[in-house]
């Protein structure tokens, strides 16, 4: 069993400024050397996501546009990123949301208030179980080899 | 810890979501008086407390973020059905921005000025009298519907509860799926979603994956009275496909006879786009102090080249064999004068903001003032769109909020009175902004009794500020209400001014380099009316010469310059004074004051005033006018009265900032 490839990037998904400043800080105090690359909206998510390599995705619910449900399902049904591990990030209240985030296939979720180390423990956990449920990632190892 | 060193971005989010939540509630009020429910308002109700709460929660305002749940919770009661519309919901709301406004104090100056407990148990009450009692056992409308699984589970709580409303209500529930260009999906999708609000609701946006890499499929669930052959029409671009899934064909919707494509009625404005839903990408937040930085190197910049301009002419005169190459380097220098000029511009266009932004507040204010002398007053804005500097903004905020509580307080009449004298009994104050050439004008007018002119003299003389013989004008009486202390108000309630004068809101109002001015008639009202520069960044100011030292005295502080000759001055108990048009104004001699000569011979006299103490300062020579960057200076010099900063003026050194008002203080000390 290897260590694990390093989380590198994380998507963050959050209409507050200042929430998606305090995630990104959580972010780079337990992972050093991630990107955060931080949207507004799922719109924005939806059109960056084609040209980014994204190894996690952090997302409220409660936004304008489109809800991080929606969001959440069309991930969670595409061929392609149907593999990125997704945190929910959201409010005590919206306990309901949150189930339904799950059962449309989040990973796990936090909730707001948090302490950074709680988020980071949350991430570390979902990535590490990504990273040997997922030993053929793309980039480590082809989809395709010779002796197939 | 990591949270608080978020707090400036907290905070300048904090202020942008109450603006927000002020903006969408008075939209919101307009239905809400009728009883009408507006969905997508309250939901944008909800989501700014929401967002508020989970950032106070954050960064550990408890009683902000305690505060903010409560209302967020009244809000999703009222979205999912359980708290019906009422003006009392309105006034609740209000009063919540009012309430979070001083949390928000509180976290920058870590003190408590509410009593949380209280306005925690005003929301209790609230709750407990308008909990609209639920009936249960009821066949849950959204089994009418063909709705697969995975569609239904990415419905919110509250999706699913405005999609069940709306099969009570009996509209047409249709599934539209949009496929679009990948590239600009976004902006022809928020189109189709306002449309779609205009005729009904949009209740969800669900993304659907495909195989073409260039476009993307969302379908939308929307519910409307439109009929199935009219929607096609109404969306930006066709649909590839259209359902009705409610209600199944063959019956007919409720209140069939109704206009194929019915628009809402609409107040004037009312779909404005709140702030918080503009494109967040295309803009970042900078700290003023960031910005005046840049201001400053570049004023740095412009000083430089002016040196450099003089230092080609210098050359021009001792090397006329290289003539050709320093003209062309001094149009070099003269063109980048111009640039220079331009990113001045630039950078001042960027601490404008627009007054209506305040707007909010004031109204808020005005309704909890008139709410607490039992008068009705409505408030009429004017020229919100109307810019000005970020800080002036700030500054004048006192000054307003001042005199909007003298109209509503003395001006307003109570409404049986206002009935009595035929006039209605909801009084008016009309705030309105303008740009007069450099200069913005702020007019504040109530229609109320207006000043009663001889309570004012009475109150004058007794406080010796006139001889009860002295004939007055309308106009002195008028300057009077400025005097420092002056107030005729035979009451001092919870609304009236807390001690605080219309001295103090002229002398702010002169600080900000602006005027104030006041016209009343009895029985129909008072206007006041505030000039104030554009922005505070850069002033127009009179380069004087004192001794050795140059000085900058803004223009706005000059009323004249007069030249002294001897036999306009005399000595009265040991002050000198000038004859200045009819009267005389003491003089002030900068050389001793600031002890930088003791010449006592001619000059010139620059005459202004702070408050009502006219003076004159005594001058060597005026050398020019120029526009000036005034630059603070650090605290810790001891006894900077009479200056209110340094600038550059394209010296070797920089020049000190005259403050006539604080210069009296240091030159008069005894005298108010």
């Amino acid at each position: 069993m290897t260590a694990g490839r390093p989380l590198r990037s994380v998507m963050v998904i959050e209409d507050s400024e200042t929430m998606r400043g305090y995630i990104r800080m959580c972010l780079q105090a337990f992972f050093p050397g991630v990107q955060s690359l931080e949207v507004p909206s799922g719109f924005d998510a939806l059109r960056l996501l084609p040209g980014l390599q994204v190894d996690l995705i952090i997302t409220d619910i409660n936004m304008p546009d489109m809800n991080g449900l929606e969001l959440i399902r069309f991930l969670k049904t595409h061929p392609t990123y149907r593999q990125i591990p997704i945190v929910i990030v959201s409010t005590e209240g919206a306990a309901e949301d949150q189930r339904r985030g799950m059962a449309l296939g989040a990973d796990a979720y936090v909730v707001k208030p948090f302490r950074p180390d709680h988020l980071a423990q949350v991430v570390r956990t979902i990535w590490l179980r990504y990273e040997q449920d997922l030993p053929s990632m793309p980039q480590e190892k082809p989809a395709w080899s010779p002796e197939n | 810890m990591v949270a608080r060193e978020l707090n400036p971005e907290f905070l300048a989010e904090a202020q942008d979501i109450l603006e927000a939540i002020g903006s969408v509630l008075r939209q919101f009020e307009q239905y809400a008086r009728v009883g009408q429910f507006k969905a997508d308002l309250v939901n944008q109700l909800f989501r700014s407390y929401h967002s508020l709460k989970g950032l106070a929660a954050m960064l550990g305002y408890t009683r902000l973020s305690t505060y903010t749940h409560r209302i967020e919770d009244v809000l999703d009661r009222v979205r999912l059905g359980k708290i019906p519309v009422s003006p009392h919901l309105v006034d609740l709301l209000f009063d919540s921005l009012e309430t979070l406004q001083r949390l928000l104090q509180e976290t920058a100056e870590t003190a408590e000025v509410i009593d949380l407990d209280q306005a925690l148990e005003a929301i209790d009450r609230f709750v407990e009298s308008a909990q609209r009692r639920v009936l249960s056992a009821e066949a849950d409308p959204l089994d009418r519907l063909a709705l697969d699984a995975a569609t239904r589970q990415s419905l919110t709580e509250y999706e699913e509860h405005r999609l069940r409303e709306a099969v009570r209500q009996g509209l047409r529930i249709y599934s539209i799926y949009l496929r679009l260009p990948f590239a600009d999906f976004d902006r022809v999708l928020r189109e189709a979603n306002a449309v779609l609000n205009q005729h009904g609701e949009l209740i969800s946006t669900l993304p659907e994956a495909g195989t073409d890499p260039d476009q993307i499929g969302f379908r939308l669930l929307w519910a409307s009275r439109v009929v199935p052959d009219a929607v096609g029409d109404l969306l930006p671009t066709a649909p590839t496909r259209l359902d009705l899934l409610y209600p199944p064909e063959g019956i007919a919707p409720a209140e069939p006879g109704r206009p194929a494509v019915e628009a809402e009625a609409e107040p004037s404005e009312a779909e404005a786009e709140p702030a918080f839903l503009r494109d967040l990408s295309r803009s970042v937040r900078v700290d003023l102090r960031a910005l005046d930085a840049v201001l400053n190197v570049v004023g740095e910049a412009a000083v430089l080249r002016s040196r450099q301009e003089s230092l080609i002419q210098d050359l021009q005169s001792r090397f006329p064999e290289i003539a050709g190459s320093l003209a062309a380097l001094l149009q070099l220098t003269q063109e980048m004068a111009t640039r220079l000029g331009e990113a001045q511009r630039h950078l001042l266009e960027l601490r404008l903001v627009p007054i209506g932004t305040v707007y909010g507040r004031l109204e808020r204010m005005v309704r909890r003032l008139a709410r607490q002398a039992g008068k009705q007053v409505q408030t009429v804005f004017l020229g919100g769109d109307t810019r000005l500097d970020k800080v002036l903004i700030e500054h004048i905020m006192d000054p307003l909020v001042h005199i909007l509580r003298n109209a509503v307080d003395h001006g307003i009449e109570a409404p049986d009175e206002r009935r009595a004298q035929g006039k209605p009994e909801t009084g008016t104050v009309r705030i309105e902004a303008a740009q007069v050439g450099p200069r913005i004008a702020l007019r504040i007018a109530d229609d109320g009794r207006g000043i009663q002119l001889e309570k004012v003299r009475r109150r004058a003389i007794q406080m010796g500020l006139i001889d009860e013989e002295a004939e007055v004008t309308v106009q002195d009486v008028l300057r009077l209400i400025f005097e420092p202390g002056f107030s005729s108000a035979e009451r001092v309630g919870e609304v009236s001014g807390r001690g605080v004068g219309l001295d103090i809101v002229k002398q702010t109002i002169e600080r900000l380099n602006g005027t104030v001015t006041v016209h009343t008639e009895a029985g129909q009202g008072t206007t006041f009316e505030i000039l104030l520069p554009i922005t505070l960044a850069i002033v127009p100011a009179v380069i004087v010469r004192v001794g050795p030292e140059r000085f900058a005295v803004p223009l706005a502080l000059v009323q004249e310059i007069v030249e002294v000759r001897p036999e306009h001055l005399r000595q009265v108990e040991g002050q000198e004074l000038l004859h200045y048009h009819e009267g005389a104004v003491p003089l002030i001699r900068l050389g001793q004051v600031f002890r930088l000569t003791d010449a006592r011979d001619g000059g010139f006299a620059i005459v202004s005033r702070a408050g009502r103490q006219w003076f004159a300062l005594c001058v060597d020579a005026v050398e020019r006018m120029q526009e000036i960057v005034i630059k603070r200076i650090s605290a810790r010099l001891q006894d900077l009265r009479g200056i209110s900063g340094a600038a550059e003026i394209g010296e070797d050194r920089p020049v000190l900032v005259l403050d006539p008002i604080s210069l009296t203080a240091r030159v008069f000390p005894r005298r108010t």
